[in-house]
């Protein structure tokens, strides 16, 4: 196929125009490589971050008795764990892909705001410190769980309120992020280029874009609720002074779900790209992709109370709920058909980002099935708050959203760096990725369903054997990721050689039309009609 | 049903099927090129938006006859 080289050696801003190097192109960064770097670089910061705790959360459970942290020092580490994995590394890293992908996918020169785009980026560092410097501040950081129910939010020490604002920063910063990438999609799209002929990337983006517009103010609300009931006299969850720490778990959850498929749709979309790619064939049922993703983000919102089942709820809202939640698994296994549908017969080639998209098909699926079985409220009662729920999460959130993740870095980075990585440990990578998973989180299935609960730092002697286990394969996971660190600066000081243009040949989107790396500015004219119409005849969209 | 050529229609229920169609996932490829051409963004929304308030109420329908009074 194509095989334009763009001559290696030369830097990446070797343009006409003139613009900051240094510390001053980040900190005054306008273009959206450059932000769509920062994001991805901060999020594998912070995906280390919280990967040390969960390490060290392991270490902890390695053995029955405690060890090494005291009980309120360990429950700091899930809550920050949790807030770190979830605010700081997966949703910043879809924000860069974003940053990165949709204006070279849909045929635009920039985001919409260049500049609050650079706001949006550089409001995630001090948000990030905030939660950092709590550990080590008067009481510790937030030890609520990354949901800070109330009443233990409401009582905890001053890392809760650095934890209460880091949430709105973030908050704010992806508010931003997502005006921003709705703008783009909707104005700014390579004539030609319908909605229904943009890549499906683009397309689950735009509609978690959407998601976040309409959660994050919720959260914001929930958390300033919170504040407000902690420093300013209100009684919204304090019983005592006729308020209900219920209305937090039901304000929270109506952020909280639609946020799992904030994290869940942008993976669905890179997954969407890859297995065509790589398959050879487009992606089957496209149009039913799209309907299925707006009728998932739809339904998030009427499903939230399926994480309250044990609350005390009446019976008619339980089964509503329940009912609710298993019939939002029809679109959800509608997409796994059509990825499988995609592969079926085509020309199959498994490299690296084929095979982390084949690992997220098979364990997301593991993950909504235990998603499922949570769904129904009768068993729940008995799963809730036990090890089956941490097993679940895992599957969708680690094999769902970061290999996703890792399916799109190996993908993308000939286009970003200009160099392929290297094959051989990449998909070294998957597999190693790939067992030591399942070694961690397989497990906690039987651990949950034995009864051991989440957020303990001890536990029964007959759970020593599974949590071993669940420890050992933490470990090799957690370091396990530095092979991708290692290719990913590999790649970007020269890899195993100059990449092509193309360097996937069954890849018929518009980032594959420019040079690679791609150049600093791209499409300042838009991709002429007769290409955008030959690309999409190529995906079969019409 | 009937074959004329594909114009915007104002049939309310073939918004409705595509909804639904789409819930399932389960169209025909000519229905769903036909759903383009037919069908304005503003008609499928709508039917979204009904189809989510109609599916509400069934299900609150079908639970309340569930548990007993
Ligand atoms: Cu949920």
């Amino acid at each position: 196929m194509t095989t334009v080289t763009h001559a290696p050696d030369l830097p990446h801003d070797d343009h006409h125009d003139h613009h900051p190097t240094g510390l001053a192109r980040w900190l005054t960064a306008t273009n959206h490589k450059d932000i769509g770097t920062l994001y991805l670089w901060f999020a594998f910061t912070m995906f280390i971050s919280g990967g040390v705790l969960a390490l060290c959360i392991r270490l902890e459970l390695f053995s029955p008795g405690l060890q090494f942290f005291r009980p309120e020092l360990f429950n700091q580490f899930t809550t920050l764990h949790g807030l770190i994995m979830v605010f700081g590394a997966i949703m910043p890293a879809f924000t860069g892909l974003a940053n990165w992908q949709i204006p070279l996918m849909i045929g635009a020169p920039d985001m919409a705001f260049a500049r609050m785009n650079n706001w949006s980026f550089w409001l995630l560092p001090p948000a990030a410190l905030l939660l950092m410097i709590s550990f080590v501040v008067p009481g510790g950081a937030a030890a609520a769980g990354w949901t800070l129910y109330a009443p233990l939010s409401t009582q905890m020490g001053m890392g809760m309120d650095l934890t209460i604002f880091a949430i709105h920063i973030m908050g704010i910063s992806s508010i931003m992020g997502a005006i921003n990438i709705v703008t783009t999609i909707l104005n700014m799209r390579a004539p030609g280029m319908t909605m229904m002929k943009m890549p499906m990337f683009c397309w689950t983006t735009l509609i978690t874009a959407y998601l976040l517009i309409a959660v994050m103010p919720v959260l914001a609300g929930a958390v300033t609720m919170v504040l407000t009931d902690r420093h300013f006299g209100t009684s919204f969850f304090n019983a005592a002074g006729g308020g209900d720490p219920v209305l937090y778990q039901h304000v929270f959850w109506f952020f909280g779900h639609p946020e799992v498929y904030i994290m869940a749709l942008p993976a669905f979309g890179v997954v969407s790209q890859v297995i065509p790619t790589f398959s050879r064939k487009p992606l089957f049922g496209y149009h039913s992709m799209v309907y299925a993703t707006s009728s998932i983000a739809i339904l998030s919102f009427m499903v939230w109370a399926h994480h309250m089942y044990s609350v005390g709820m009446p019976v008619t809202a339980q089964l509503f709920f329940m009912y609710a939640t298993t019939l939002i698994a029809v679109p959800t296994g509608v997409k796994v058909f059509n990825w499988i549908a995609t592969m079926w017969q085509g020309s199959m080639s498994l490299e690296t980002p084929m095979l982390f998209a084949i690992g997220f098909v098979c364990l997301f699926t593991l993950g909504g099935l235990s998603g499922v079985v949570l769904s129904i409220a009768a068993v729940d009662i008995q799963l809730h708050d036990t090890y089956y729920v941490v097993a679940h999460f895992h599957y969708v959130l680690v094999a769902g959203a970061l290999f996703s993740l890792f399916s799109a870095v190996y993908y993308w980075l000939p286009k970003w760096t200009g160099y392929m990585y290297n094959e051989k440990m990449g998909k070294f990578h998957f597999w190693w990725s790939m067992i030591w998973f399942n070694v961690t989180f397989f497990p906690m299935h039987f651990l949950g369903l034995a009864g051991m609960p989440r957020r303990i730092p001890d536990y029964a002697t007959q759970f020593t054997e599974f949590n071993t286990m669940a420890s050992v394969g933490a470990m090799m996971f957690g370091f396990g990721q530095l092979i991708l660190l290692y290719n990913v600066i590999h790649a970007i000081r020269g890899g195993v050689g100059p990449a092509p243009q193309r360097p996937w040949e069954g890849a018929h989107t518009l980032e594959w039309e420019v040079p690679s790396p791609a150049p600093f500015h791209t499409w300042e004219t838009p991709p002429p009609v007769e290409l955008v119409d030959k690309l999409s005849a190529a995906q079969k969209l019409h | 049903m009937d074959n004329q050529p594909p114009k915007p229609s104002m049939n309310p229920f073939k918004a409705i099927g595509a909804v639904l169609a789409a819930f399932t996932g389960i169209r025909r490829g000519k229905d769903s090129k036909g759903d383009l051409q037919k069908l304005s963004p503003v008609q499928i929304i709508l039917a979204g938006l009904i189809c989510a308030a109609v599916f509400i109420g069934s299900l609150i329908l079908l639970v309340r006859s569930i548990v007993p009074a």
